[in-house]
């Protein structure tokens, strides 16, 4: 592993105390992951931009591989395929269901939003990175200013684009299998 | 205008919990006249606690009296066809709890019973009266987001969440006697575990908000219960004929302390309207080890008010004779939902849902 890139979710502040926890034991037994990635932005495909560091973050903290995938591509936000719907897996049976989109509408108030939700018996962490804002309520409504909280979306864009090639990276065996398992509308196997 | 006079089937959680208190607040609208529960005892405690003039323990007696109008069915689900279709014999008004059935043909054989009576039926699936759900539909009925391209409705329940109750809810199982516990919602031979337990609750939502009939749904299910017979998990996707797709999420074995809990997005082609419980939690008190939320299952969803307005609006439809506040149909078609999701998650492929045979349904 120490050839392939570095997930900046490993070093963000709010992520990072995760790897700790679950690896720490702190979930006791695992019963679910639900992670969501969405963006304003409407070029790239999700499943490799948002999927690869939110997927590579859950492997990497689980400390187990996915081994079969369905997966579904469609249109949310508009006339091209700018969402994929997932459902993995893992080698320890914990499925996690990864929603992904390019389809925030412009009026939302963050450019990128990631949430992370992971459910034990013994604890549930949820990871909401963007749930940092000042609201000030006024007589012409409600405004929301987010601006000074850490902008990480071009870190996950560098990590998605360094790794996009690496075939042999445990999350781009499970791009793959998202791809293929789209496709064909079937369950896929992680080769 | 006299009251309607109404019976109740059933005193278990569901109805000690939600069901009897609603309509005692609904009195004098309502005049609650009889509870029937296989348990005597229970019934006849439910009957001194809510004001029943009578307690049995064959829902027959009941159906038999001339001066009950409708019944409340809050027996488990696959007592649901049994005891409406007898109900619509004897001229009775119907409202089922939720799900409608245990199956898809359970649920058009009540829907023919009742049609064929002349008598009303409803299926009390009390999220459609749930303030803020209402407030959802509305805001997507007012153009607020646009079209509806994608809901994802996840559900949160502690594994304590059955703990507190004060009556017994072992009754169905066959090694009660020998000292297990357990309820018939975690047993086997008497139910699908989450798909319909609550995530029936779910279906019926993203297909109301969609405003489409579904064409197909994949899901996957866990058993992480040691103890377990059926899922506590169940992750769960929607096509839909509009091309909305539905995602759900249910967990039900979350740590006893943390509260009950919806994440609700819809996401529209003009913007997004979302309801986090998570983030709205009205009481939390903080102790030395840790965090608790004791008004969470009450309040967020406002769970009272919800069972109140449903039964209100279906004795309303009664006394009025007018529409119903939820189309039986409908109920039908979200079990229809859920139990393709059972099958899904046991064939790990896409199922298509059973298909209406005979048209709506219309709650006559």
């Amino acid at each position: 592993m120490s050839d392939h890139p570095t997930n900046p979710l490993l070093s963000h502040p709010v992520f990072a105390p995760i790897v700790t926890e679950v690896q720490g034991g702190a979930l006791g037994q695992r019963l679910a992951a639900y992670a969501s990635g969405r963006t304003k932005r409407r070029v790239g495909d999700p499943l490799v931009e948002l999927g690869a560091p939110l997927i590579d973050f859950l492997i990497q903290i689980f400390g187990e591989n996915v081994v079969s995938v369905m997966a579904t591509n469609e249109r949310v936000g508009g006339d091209d395929f700018d969402a994929w719907f997932l459902t993995l897996r893992f080698a320890d049976d914990l499925v996690a269901t990864v929603d992904l989109g390019n389809f925030l509408p412009d009026a939302y108030p963050d450019d990128l939003e990631l949430r992370l939700e992971l459910s034990g018996t013994d604890a549930v962490i949820i990871a909401e990175p963007e749930n940092v804002a000042v609201t000030v309520i006024g007589r012409t409504g409600t405004a929301q200013d987010n601006s000074y909280s850490r902008s990480y979306h071009e870190d996950l864009l560098q990590f998605a684009r360094a790794v996009a090639t690496n075939e042999q990276m445990p999350v781009m065996r499970v791009v793959a299998a998202a791809r293929r398992s789209a496709a064909s509308d079937a369950v896929v196997s992680v080769n | 205008m006299r009251p309607l006079r109404i019976g109740l089937i059933g005193a278990g959680t569901i109805a000690w919990s939600a069901h009897l208190p609603a309509i005692n607040r609904l009195a004098p609208k309502i005049e609650l006249v009889a509870i029937a529960d296989v348990r005597l005892e229970v019934a006849q405690r439910a009957a001194d606690r809510f004001g029943a003039e009578a307690a049995y323990d064959d829902y027959q007696h009941l159906l038999a009296r001339p001066d009950i109008d409708m019944v409340d069915i809050c027996t488990p689900e696959f007592l649901h066809a049994e005891q409406t279709i007898a109900a619509a014999a004897a001229g009775k008004h119907v409202i089922c709890e939720k799900p409608m059935s245990a199956t898809v043909a359970e649920a058009d054989a009540m829907l023919d019973a009742c049609r064929q009576a002349g008598v009303r039926l409803m299926v009390a699936h009390s999220r459609r009266f749930t303030p803020r759900y209402q407030r959802i539909r509305e805001a997507i009925d007012r153009g607020a987001i646009g079209d509806v391209r994608f809901v994802r409705e996840n559900e949160r329940r502690p594994r304590s969440m059955y703990d507190a109750l004060d009556e017994p809810t072992d009754y169905w199982n066959p090694r009660a006697g020998e000292g297990d516990k357990r309820p018939w919602i975690s047993l086997a031979g008497f139910s699908q575990g989450a798909a319909l337990t609550n995530a029936v609750h779910e279906t019926d939502l993203i297909r109301w908000f969609v405003g489409s009939e579904a064409v197909s749904v994949y899901a996957e299910s866990r058993i992480t219960d040691p103890e377990g017979e059926v899922p506590d998990f169940l992750t769960c996707l929607i096509r839909f004929a509009n091309g909305a797709v539905g995602g759900t999420e249910v967990v039900n074995r979350l740590p006893s302390a943390y509260p009950v809990y919806h994440q609700i997005e819809v996401v529209g082609t003009e913007g997004v309207i979302r309801a986090f419980d998570s983030e709205m939690a009205p009481l939390r008190i903080t102790r030395r080890d840790g965090a608790t939320y004791p008004a969470n299952w009450s309040t967020l969803l406002h769970i009272g008010s919800a069972y109140e307005t449903e039964i209100r609006g279906f004795a309303d439809a009664i006394l009025t004779d007018g529409p119903l506040p939820m189309e039986p149909f409908e109920a039908r078609q979200a079990l229809a939902l859920s139990l393709a999701a059972v099958e899904s998650s046991r064939e790990r492929r896409w199922v298509t849902p059973a298909p209406a045979l005979s048209g709506k349904g219309t709650g006559s």
